[in-house]
């Protein structure tokens, strides 16, 4: 059976880079002529860099065929999120009050480790306003949709990366996650994203929103694939099992309190507690466990993500206000709200929560709950929802809080038919058990492998 | 403490921080503000060691 390439994940990819069966300029070629065609619906490129591309494909192509392997991403397209520095072209984080002096055509360190591994870099992809604010839909800033339905948000802020995933424009992106930014589009779209452990994936040449929640990491297909790019990224081995993976010795802990509000999908409960299921099938021991201090933690998130987004800002935002997106400014502005005393105050907070949550990994080895829930609202619905309800329904910040690992994964439709995802939190350093977590989930569920009507009916 | 924030407060916040921000979005950082004083609030009266 032929493969749909712009589908195929990075292992099938790298197989077929290695038997001839396709070139990297080939697999370029094709997913070029597809966003042409598909991206005015999607809106998942900031800026597109076809012709390096072409010239990096070519490169991986003929460094092959002299027995060169620079490993799994050798030749394979990548696009990242429109914060990283790339020597193609300026960096916007989608914003028209950027100052072009601020960042310099140049490779961050992320992009230079892809490079290194025979990437090819194939453009910068949407999101809201510094990964804050709003989205675009202006002439110079594209409208991000969600592939499943182009009337919905494809969740935020590493919109475009979900959405082109999604959409089959690209088998890998990188994202950011400052509050959820790569497991939020990651549910949302029905494909898979990695917030690594803080500090294991350098920030450096990536415009920051808050410098001690920011994360750098994969967005892709599948756990096995997010394993590939992140061993690059971070410099370091990742990988997962080819055979089925057992997780008899496993603990899993389930965390249910919190995480169904009213306003969740009918269908929440359902999925969540077929996702456990597949756990308990796998050997794992699955235990119920609650999150300490879990309103006081994201209080406390949200006090220094807002202190810390004013930091760096501020002296931009004063001279420019205007020029920032209004639901920019106005949640920038919000970090002037708390005193350094506060600050502090909330600080030990968050030293306490770690240190809690340190030991509850001495119980068990991951945690789960759903990434989110809801599913992808409709855009005509977003500006109606109540901030306090919009964060009640995102269960991402407080691990940006603590710095765990976690990962998103597609655990079926809501009551929407749109995806849900299914997070999975590790002990800090522990990146390699939660995907091995997501994996052994992905080797006995289909739910990765689905595709939204608009990518294959206007497919090839 | 003033126990039910307003706009008077958002503006000397503001200023403070430097921030040229419109009356009209005074008014819309009025909830924004009671929120991030009730997180400020709650947090104080967490018992760290309990």
């Amino acid at each position: 059976m032929p493969i749909n390439w712009e589908f195929a994940t990075i292992g099938q990819i790298g197989g077929a880079l290695r038997s001839n069966e396709l070139t990297s300029v080939q697999l370029v070629e094709e997913l070029i002529e597809r966003a042409d065609r598909l991206d005015p619906v999607v809106g998942a490129f900031m800026t597109r860099f076809d012709d390096t591309a072409r010239r990096a494909a070519q490169q991986a192509d003929e460094e092959l065929a002299r027995g060169i392997d620079r490993g799994p991403l050798h030749g394979v397209p990548v696009g990242v999120k429109d914060l990283l520095w790339t020597v193609e072209g300026p960096t916007t984080g989608q914003s028209a009050a950027i100052d072009p002096a601020w960042f310099e055509h140049s490779d961050g360190e992320v992009i230079r480790r892809l490079r290194a591994a025979g990437a090819v870099i194939t453009g910068k992809l949407t999101l809201n306003e510094f990964g804050c604010g709003e989205y675009g839909g202006s002439e110079d800033f594209p409208l991000p949709t969600n592939p499943w339905d182009p009337s919905r948000w494809p969740g935020g802020s590493s919109a475009g990366a979900g959405a082109r995933l999604a959409a089959g424009l690209f088998p890998a992106a990188i994202g950011t996650d400052t509050g959820g930014s790569i497991r939020i589009p990651s549910a949302m779209c029905g494909t898979s994203g990695l917030k690594p452990t803080f500090g294991l994936v350098p920030v450096s040449g990536v415009v920051p929103m808050a410098a001690s929640f920011d994360h750098v990491g994969p967005m892709a297909r599948t756990m096995a694939d997010c394993a590939a790019i992140l061993a690059v990224i971070a410099d370091r081995p990742f990988t997962v099992a080819a055979e089925i993976e057992s997780l008899v010795g496993l603990r899993i802990g389930v965390v249910r309190e919190h995480h169904f509000p009213d306003t969740a999908d009918a269908d929440l409960a359902a999925r969540f507690d077929d996702a456990v299921a597949v756990f308990a099938a796998t050997g794992a021991e699955v235990v119920e466990v609650s999150l300490p201090h879990y309103r006081e933690a994201l209080g406390a998130f949200s006090i220094l993500e807002l202190g810390e987004l004013l930091d760096f800002h501020a002296r931009n935002l004063r001279q420019r206000w205007s020029e920032y997106t209004a639901g920019a400014r106005l949640l920038m502005a919000q970090g002037a709200f708390a005193s350094a005393s506060e600050y502090v105050r909330v600080q030990r907070v968050r030293d306490a929560v770690n240190s809690k949550i340190a030991a509850l990994f001495a119980q068990v080895d991951v945690i789960a709950t759903p990434t989110t829930a809801v599913a992808a609202y409709r855009f005509e619905e977003m500006a109606a929802i109540d901030p306090d309800m919009l964060l009640g329904q995102l269960f991402t910040q407080y691990w940006n809080l603590t710095g765990n690992p976690a990962a998103s994964v597609p655990m079926g439709p809501a009551s929407t038919g749109m995806p849900l995802g299914l997070q999975l939190i590790g002990a800090m350093g522990a990146d390699e058990t939660v995907l091995r977590v997501g994996h052994a989930f992905q080797q006995r569920t289909t739910w990765h492998d689905l595709h939204p009507a608009l990518s294959t009916e206007e497919g090839r | 403490m003033n126990d039910e924030p307003n706009r008077d407060d958002v503006r000397a916040a503001l200023a403070r921080a430097g921030l040229p921000a419109s009356e009209s979005e005074i008014d819309l950082l009025v909830a924004a503000y009671r929120r991030v004083r009730n997180n400020v609030r709650a947090i104080e009266a967490l018992d760290l060691d309990g």
